[in-house]
């Protein structure tokens, strides 16, 4: 238990570039493909490790274990397979993604963000978690991204995997 | 150690099941991403719209 909650302590590394990843970029490598996100994607996602602390609040946990309990459910699986454990292995082992717990201002933050209208939770942690932790928020989520600039929160903060490469630069 | 197949450089993890110091070999989530199989397919818009259902049924604000 001491080493569970040890591992999502925030540790910062001062010469990385700190990511939040949305969860979409997680989902495969609990064997979950993801159409828009090709092999090169995460070859390039893959690439950047040594310059960027990828980082994952744990709250948004639970949409990754709900998701893949709904995919296991569809195919009339009584668990779930054993590619989604070994990926919740992985990510809980704190290996290439930092699993962090969310700080109280971005809470606040995420709850502001309901309030005025985006309905999902998760999304609001992550970018709130990026905001308050001095990081960058990689999604693929539009409608997000168009919620947050009709209502006049940066997006200077909001990448995809694409910008990897010009976050370190600037990082 | 070479029935684990571990090699320097390799991840580990230690755990303690009982009374048993168990050490398992583990992939980082982005290697696991590329080498894995995949066993269900999904878009962002389709994993964004149902999260937003599953979140729905809890904050609710019908009784």
């Amino acid at each position: 238990m001491r080493e569970s909650l040890r591992s999502c302590r925030r540790r910062t590394h001062p010469k990385k570039t700190r990511v939040v990843v949305d969860s979409t970029y997680l989902l495969p490598s609990l064997g979950i493909s993801i159409k828009n996100l090709k092999t090169e994607d995460v070859q390039l996602i893959s690439k950047f490790r040594e310059n960027i602390e990828y980082c994952y609040p744990a709250p948004l946990l639970t949409e990754l274990v709900a998701k893949a309990a709904k995919e296991a459910s569809k195919k009339k699986l009584k668990s779930l397979p054993g590619e989604a454990v070994e990926g919740f292995k992985a990510l809980l082992a704190g290996l290439g993604v930092a699993v962090e717990l969310p700080d109280p201002n971005g809470l606040m933050l995420a709850a502001e963000l309901w309030i005025k209208g985006h309905r999902d939770i998760m999304d609001n942690i992550a970018y709130a978690h990026a905001v308050k932790t001095q990081a960058y928020f990689m999604t693929m989520d539009d409608a997000f991204k168009h919620f947050l600039s009709e209502k006049d929160y940066t997006l200077d903060i909001v990448i995809t995997h694409l910008d990897l490469k010009n976050v370190i630069k600037n990082g | 150690m070479k029935q684990l197949g571990l090699k320097e450089g390799y991840n580990i993890v230690f755990r303690i099941e009982n009374d048993r110091l168990i050490v398992e070999k583990v992939k980082d989530p982005w290697t696991l991403a590329l080498q894995t199989h995949k066993w269900a397919e999904t878009t962002v818009k389709e994993f964004e719209r149902e999260s937003e259902e599953l979140q729905e049924a809890y904050t609710s604000e019908k009784d």
